[in-house]
């Protein structure tokens, strides 16, 4: 029976403290404050039941079908709770639509932003729970369980992106912390099954392939078993993948459906929808069939995967890999060079190199997953087994994802793994991911600029849409030939990835430290 | 930690998946249509019938070409300022959006269009679009009569990109030179960018926000009808002058879009409605407005002044489907 003591007691206990105050931060600033620009989208895509019109058809959906799925059962929750009023348009905004800075006439109801954004605090807090377990389990101390809870609901970027910015990359956050769970109990088929809705909801923890392999091998073995380990992962991913896609493949929208993840690589899904063919995938497949019949072959009649193997922990053999994955980021880089310049007709070397610079993310991509590959063969080949050692390599993989400067809400999903090595291995980390998630979150409220409160000028009579109008004014404008929005995205921008590389600076220089302490 | 919570959260994950899917996927398709019935006293009553909740808007207007097909020009073999590609993503989003607002429409090449255009006769049953930037020698060679004389008796050409007549596409190429029709300073010179910043009421109705008025008509043109957005040069983003019995629509800007390309998806699906109603030179709004739908049919009564027609549209941002309806004759 609930007593005023117990209550009282329940109220002072620090995991409560954290919730209620990251609670009440969330639902004072989700009502006021909305990235219109983002939103309105939203408010688009909600209209997806309505006229005949499928997720793809409706020309403003640009994601892969989860966050469609969501929005959509949210907009019928709306509708059921007599919410009809999704948003409205400002024709004050007409005349800036076309600029440079991204600013749309449709502003999206209070009443359905807000009806949006709880999915993704009910997200936040889940996530907190989860990291809260998993630190408590770990080190049965609940300092430390809650400071890495408060470090993921209490970070200023965190909150922005489910409160106002009702940006769903911590559905993604939720899923792939589920598929670490689900790994860590053996449960290979779910783990694969959550990394593909990780991926499927915002692509990046597709960069953790290498670094999940390493870690169901470390722990079932380098060997038959530890294949069949991950190949049950696969197939648990394989399966996640073709249900959730399922729709889009029926309806004829697969490609489009994977527009996000495509135009990360500097294509079109026109272009990829064209290159790959069924009888291309075919190829493919049958490539990678005689790939796995070659090797499983070179094993039984030589024990070459065996011999690999078990030199892959000398030094000579660690030395080749360095020198093979420099090799491998030379030849990425004259093929994306090469393609640059056949995707131009190779006109004139500025147009080759602008069209390599506009591949820029899929270089430091290139890089990231080299990176990642190293990462996951020195976990799985070098050192100890620790439980530190093991954090370690997690917390540098999914650091390691953004080395191009991303958008704020992407790099949400560093927040959580720092916060738990910090709480669990390194105090000194704390203080760098607290700057690197209060700098993306000014970043991106300097990018929503004015657009934040779109909603309250045209939904209340506190601020009037007028007043509002110089921002905007400043923010279409130009200095010279330079975008006002461009220099705001560069200031902003440099900031939050100096804040974000001063992370792996930390963890090297306090590495350091307690080498030497050593 | 046993991960029996984590597979709890899965199986909910799944769970929204799956009536996510089941509401945009299935649902989706249960489609929507409306009935109107018109009144003796001058009003009209409209049932909007569809399952789910959907934004719905309607105008009332004079001044409907006549026309009942739509050609949307597309030649490979005929040059071009304008990349085949862009061409093609044009003429491929708008045949499904015109499809979607109950227009019928065809491809139709260089030898198809000087096929339709000799034909006067039905000049003014058919629309042609075209986003070339050039016109085939077929209809608007060294005898331009061709193309003038559908106009005159009745035509609608929709227009996108370049002075209308300065190229003249022939097989293999392009030839400069050619005569502007509407002749010196009717278009926007690209060179000349600005901004737009009146609204027409067309625009406000059609939701119509594409701002890039280059290549756009001159508002002082005689019989010009605006339906986008106005320059400070006088300029539209989109608007309508007579030719004979005929009209033209330029619409300006070029026909890439940025990134995510909602500049140019909503001028195009706002293009789609100005050509579903048949919009052209004198037409003209007579009332519009917006609502929203619950669950099932609603039911709205609009009174309908000296209007000819009425359009209905449904979406929210966009208008995502269309049908026009011509009032009798009061």
């Amino acid at each position: 029976m609930l007593t005023a003591s117990s209550l009282s007691s329940f109220l002072k206990c620090p995991i409560v403290m954290v919730i209620l105050i990251g609670l009440v931060i969330r639902l004072v600033v989700a009502p006021l404050i909305t990235f219109s620009n983002d939103v309105a989208f939203w408010m688009f895509i909600a209209g997806t039941e309505e006229g005949g019109t499928g997720l793809y058809e409706t020309t403003s959906y640009h994601y892969t079908p989860p966050w469609g799925y969501v929005v959509a059962v949210g907009a019928s929750v709306c509708s059921l709770l007599g919410i009809t009023d999704l948003g409205t348009f400002a024709d004050e905004l007409l005349p800036y639509t076309g600029g440079e800075y991204v600013v749309l006439d449709a502003v999206p109801s209070i009443a359905f932003s807000f009806m949006l954004k709880v999915p993704l605090i009910v997200v936040d807090l889940l996530v907190a729970l989860l990291i809260h377990r998993f630190v408590s389990g770990r080190t049965g101390d609940e300092r430390k369980a809650v400071a890495a809870s408060a470090m993921w609901f209490l970070s200023p970027l965190v909150i922005v992106e489910s409160s106002m910015h009702a940006m769903f990359d911590n559905i993604a956050v939720l899923a792939i912390i589920v598929c670490f769970l689900l790994l860590l109990d053996r449960r290979y088929v779910l783990a694969g099954a959550a990394f593909s809705l990780s991926v499927l909801v915002k692509f990046f923890p597709v960069f953790l392939t290498f670094l999940l392999i390493a870690l169901v091998l470390k722990r079932e073995g380098v060997d038959s078993h530890g294949a069949a380990c991950v190949g049950r992962a696969l197939a648990g991913a394989i399966a996640a993948f073709v249900l959730i896609e399922l729709p889009s493949l029926l309806a004829g929208d697969f490609w489009q459906s994977l527009h996000f993840i495509i135009s990360r690589l500097g294509f079109t899904a026109e272009e990829v929808g064209g290159i790959i063919t069924v009888p291309v995938v075919a190829a493919i497949l049958l490539v990678v069939i005689a790939a796995v019949a070659a090797v499983w072959y070179m094993e039984r009649s030589r024990g070459t995967l065996s011999r690999i193997v078990s030199e892959a922990g000398t030094e000579g053999f660690h030395r080749r890999v360095r020198r093979g994955l420099v090799m491998v980021f030379a030849v990425a880089m004259i093929a994306i060079l090469a393609y640059s310049f056949v995707s131009v007709g190779g006109n004139t070397a500025y147009e080759v190199f602008s069209s390599f610079g506009m591949r820029f993310v899929t270089v430091m991509s290139v890089l990231s997953l080299l990176i990642e590959f190293y990462l996951a063969y020195r976990l799985l080949f070098l050192g100890d087994s620790s439980e530190k050692r093991v954090a370690t390599v997690v917390m540098l993989s999914v650091a390691a994802i953004f080395l191009w400067p991303p958008a704020p809400q992407y790099v949400l999903l560093i927040v959580p793994f720092v916060a738990v090595y910090a709480a669990m291995h390194m105090p000194a980390l704390s203080r760098p991911l607290l700057m690197f998630s209060a700098a993306f979150a000014v970043y991106d409220i300097m990018m929503s600029n004015a657009s934040a409160l779109f909603s309250l000028a045209e939904y209340t009579g506190w601020i009037s849409m007028d007043s509002l109008i110089p921002v905007v004014e400043f923010m279409c404008s130009y200095i010279g030939p330079i975008p006002m929005v461009g220099v705001v995205m560069a200031v902003f921008g440099i900031i939050s990835y100096i804040s974000m590389l001063y992370i792996p600076y930390t963890w090297y220089r306090a590495r350091e430290v307690l080498h030497e302490e050593s | 930690m046993k991960a029996d919570k984590a597979v709890a959260l899965l199986a909910v994950f799944c769970a929204v998946m799956v009536a996510g899917a089941l509401l945009t996927d299935w649902a989706g398709h249960m489609g929507l249509n409306a009935d109107v019935t018109e009144n003796d006293d001058g009003t009209v009553q409209v049932t909007m019938n569809g399952t789910f909740p959907a934004g719905y808007g309607w105008m009332l207007y004079t001044g409907s070409a006549g026309f009942n097909h739509v050609c949307l020009y597309l030649d490979y073999e005929y040059g071009s300022p304008v990349g085949y590609s862009d061409q093609e993503d044009l003429m491929d989003s708008m045949k499904k959006y015109l499809d979607s607002r109950g227009v019928s429409c065809s491809y139709v090449d260089a030898g198809g269009l000087a096929e339709i255009m000799s034909d006067t006769g039905s000049a003014s049953s058919t629309a042609v679009l075209m986003a070339s930037g050039a016109l085939p020698d077929t209809v608007y060679g060294e005898d331009m009569s061709v193309f003038k004389t559908w106009l005159e008796a009745g035509g609608t050409l929709y227009w996108m990109y370049g002075f209308i007549g300065e190229t003249v596409s022939v097989r293999g190429g392009t030839a400069e030179g050619g005569t502007p029709l509407l002749g010196e300073g009717a278009q926007l010179d690209p060179d000349e960018e600005t901004f737009a910043s009146d609204i027409s009421p067309w625009a406000e109705a059609l939701r119509y926000r594409n701002t890039d008025a280059t290549y756009g008509l001159s508002t002082d043109l005689p019989g010009f009808t605006d339906l986008g957005l106005v320059t400070e040069s006088g300029h539209s983003s989109c608007g309508a002058v007579p030719y004979g019995s005929g009209s033209i629509v330029v619409v300006g800007g070029s026909l890439d879009g940025s990134e995510l390309g909602q500049t140019a998806v909503g001028r195009n699906l706002a293009l789609a409605d100005v050509i579903a109603m048949g919009l052209a030179s004198g037409s003209e709004l007579v009332d519009s407005g917006t609502g929203s739908k619950g669950y099932g049919s609603t039911t709205f009564t609009i009174s309908r002044g000296g209007a000819e027609a009425l359009y209905l549209w449904s979406g929210d941002y966009n208008s995502e489907w269309g049908q026009r309806f011509t009032l009798r004759s009061v």
